[in-house]
């Protein structure tokens, strides 16, 4: 089998809400890079990119660039198109564009090799089990109005969800008070029995989150994890926050590649490793991280696309939960959809996604 | 081990770390850790291994289990030719299994 086709497009989705109605800026879009792989025998796979920000056009050339070299490639041989790819960057990365182009290419070859063994790619990755656990994310964001936050807990609560995730690291004017009032009026809307998380996207230092941190703790809020105290490469300034507290540190969405993670793991910086398949190359360096965390006694989660990540979370034995962020569902014929707080796998070939083509002609941009 | 700067090199045996599942764990972890790997005996198996993996180094040719099959790797200049054939490539050789099986 060889490679014969690349076609990737930018498709600039809005920025809504789906899972609770609050989005925090509704005129927002959020540009995403799809891909298409062609091969000579008819399989294609899919793959998709984003974080390009102001640079989605340059993650799009990166995409297309990278897509020209593999063109010819045995789509199969994952690991020897990496090298190609990698090689020709001018040694440049693992990071940020290079890295996250590779990733698309890298998911459409996973789905390639799971369409032609008639697999869903989670059963070709290990098949740990058949559902896996999903927590609500993006629907309680920290720029929601305190009002609109609590009705967005409860809302989630309603619909059925186990876990859902809020934010803290509040902007304007706050204090140590009013972050744990947040806190304590979202738990109150959600009840007692749900898991909450709470991501700070590493707007802390270290000594606010060992403060912080600990006055939600004595509040009684009950935190299932807290995710990204301070700033992401700071290993042992993590470690002093995951040491101080005894509410779980998750963290590793911002890592590039599998080497940062070592050193994350190696500092005792987390207790919880968030692997993101976009900043982190792709499923096949995914599922290296997943490993090395396995051999640190620590569970991984994912961040972002669960359309992709459940394959990804539900193979690892150590997956503990997907993050449920619907940012991307409209670009696809059908997303997974929780039941009873879980996602099932899904049953489809590699993937089992097809792009929504009518989303994609409504929004493309490029 | 890898922690601890034990080594420069890493040995892994698919008998003693559980199978293939584990072995390619070991593998991405010392791939993180800046380190390549190298299989403990039966080639027949990891050739595939370590020419799969990007820090793979170099097979152990130990002959022990060569006449148990056929469709073992080919021997080119000192390196193995993996094959496409599905699976592990292998089928055992029954003569040689009547010949010498010690219990059923």
């Amino acid at each position: 089998m060889k490679i014969s086709s690349i076609r990737s497009q930018i498709v600039a989705l809005p920025n809504d809400e789906p899972l609770a109605g609050f989005s925090e800026n509704p005129n927002a879009t959020n540009p995403i890079v799809t891909l298409r792989v062609g091969t000579d025998d008819g399989v294609e796979g899919i793959g998709v990119t984003y974080f390009g920000g102001r640079l989605t056009a340059t993650l799009q050339h990166a995409v297309e660039d990278l897509g020209a070299l593999a063109m010819g490639e045995d789509p199969l041989r994952v690991e020897a198109v990496a090298a190609k790819l990698a090689a020709a960057a001018g040694s440049a990365g693992p990071g940020e564009v290079v890295t996250m182009a590779m990733s698309a290419i890298d998911v459409a070859l996973w789905d390639i090799k799971g369409k032609a063994l008639g697999l869903p790619l989670w059963k070709l990755l290990g098949g740990g089990r058949d559902r896996i656990a999903t927590y609500a994310s993006g629907a309680l964001r920290r720029g929601l109005k305190l009002e609109e936050a609590v009705t967005a807990a409860g809302r989630l609560r309603e619909k059925g969800y186990r876990q859902a995730k809020m934010q803290l690291g509040l902007p304007g004017v706050t204090s140590p008070a009013r972050e744990v009032e947040q806190a304590r009026l979202i738990r109150a809307a959600v009840g007692p029995d749900m898991d909450l998380m709470c991501d700070i996207n590493q707007r802390w230092r270290v000594e606010q989150a060992i403060d912080i941190g600990r006055r939600v703790e004595n509040a009684g809020v009950g935190l299932y994890w807290l995710e990204d105290v301070t700033a992401h490469d700071d290993y042992p300034g993590l470690a002093r926050v995951a040491e101080a507290l005894a509410t779980p540190v998750a963290g590793g969405e911002y890592l590039w590649g599998i080497v940062p993670f070592r050193h994350m793991l190696e500092a005792r910086s987390v207790d919880i490793v968030m692997i993101d398949q976009v900043r982190c190359g792709g499923i096949t360096p995914w599922l290296k991280i997943a490993g090395m965390a396995e051999a640190f006694n620590l569970p991984v989660v994912s961040h972002g696309v669960p359309e992709i990540h459940v394959h990804l979370v539900g193979a690892a034995p150590n997956g503990l939960t997907v993050e449920y962020m619907p940012r991307l569902f409209r670009l696809f014929e059908e997303v997974p959809v929780p039941r009873d707080g879980d996602l099932a796998m899904p049953t489809a070939a590699g993937l089992g996604l097809k792009f929504n083509e009518e989303t994609i002609r409504r929004f493309a941009v490029a | 081990m890898i922690e601890a700067r034990s080594v420069d090199y890493v040995m892994i045996d698919l008998i003693r770390v559980g199978g293939i599942t584990q072995w390619l764990k070991v593998a991405g972890m010392a791939e993180a850790f800046n380190l390549p790997v190298v299989s403990h005996v039966i080639p027949e198996i990891h050739a595939h291994l370590v020419a799969a993996v990007p820090n793979g180094l170099t097979v152990e040719y130990m002959g022990w289990m060569l006449q148990l099959f056929d469709g073992t790797a080919a021997l080119d200049k000192s390196e193995l030719l993996l094959s496409d054939r599905a699976g592990l490539g292998l089928a055992f050789r029954e003569e040689i299994i009547q010949r010498f099986a010690a219990a059923s």
